[in-house]
């Protein structure tokens, strides 16, 4: 399921039966839009922030920039 | 009302496979107080497509697609002849933001960012940033201050 957009939220400000779901009803999460047959998935943020976030949809290249 | 601009330390830094020095860990720690603040206020990060694309070999498609829908990548200033490198793109298009709305650009090289003294363009260190958000967050917390970017604004641009 290839990644196709992107929000930063705060969890807060989601529906209560979104906090439910996560468990959690404080901090920050990113709302993805996955495809084929369109759906959204919510992945909380954790310690690791955003650079965690980037990390799990994969590895940084070993790139010398 | 208020645009945060990583320079390319930071996002290297974010983009490292290792982060081990205290240096780089202020500068991840920089981005993600920049991160919390698009979902607290009325903040957004800006950067030049030649940062991007720099630091773009560094990342999968699934990356990518995040970068680009959470930040706004600007390509105006890029073009063939003359040929705008990093800092020059940051320096322009940091003027042209400030016109709309306040600036803070993020980098441990603060003279290469000559501040414009109209005051709507503030060039911080990650670790200045840092601790400028925190008294703000804090005094938000105390009721003191009501929105978060405007007592940024009072706090980094007025004061």
């Amino acid at each position: 399921m290839a990644l196709k957009s992107a929000r930063i939220a705060r969890i807060e400000n989601l529906p209560q039966e979104e906090q439910d779901k996560l468990g959690k009803s404080e901090g920050l999460a990113i709302i993805e839009i996955r495809n084929p047959s369109p759906r959204e998935e919510i992945k909380l943020i954790g310690e690791d922030g955003m650079r965690g976030y980037f990390l799990s949809l994969g590895e940084f290249k070993d790139i010398e920039i | 009302m208020i645009t945060i601009m990583p320079c390319l330390e930071i996002m290297k830094s974010v983009t490292d496979k290792n982060i081990d020095s205290p240096a780089s860990k202020k500068r991840v720690e920089s981005f993600e107080v920049s991160n919390q603040l698009i979902a607290d206020a009325n903040v957004n990060i800006l950067i030049p497509t030649q940062l991007y694309k720099c630091v773009g070999v560094r990342l999968n498609d699934d990356q990518k697609v995040a970068f680009e829908s959470l930040y706004r990548i600007d390509s105006s200033t890029e073009t063939a002849v003359p040929i705008y490198g990093i800092e020059q793109a940051i320096n322009l298009l940091a003027d042209a933001e400030s016109k709309a709305r306040f600036v803070i650009i993020l980098t441990e090289n603060i003279s290469t960012y000559p501040c414009p003294n109209h005051g709507r363009i503030k060039v911080l260190k990650p670790e200045d940033f840092i601790q400028k958000v925190n008294v703000i967050r804090a005094l938000k917390k105390r009721g003191v201050v009501s929105a978060l970017d405007e007592a940024l604004i009072v706090y980094l641009f007025k004061s």
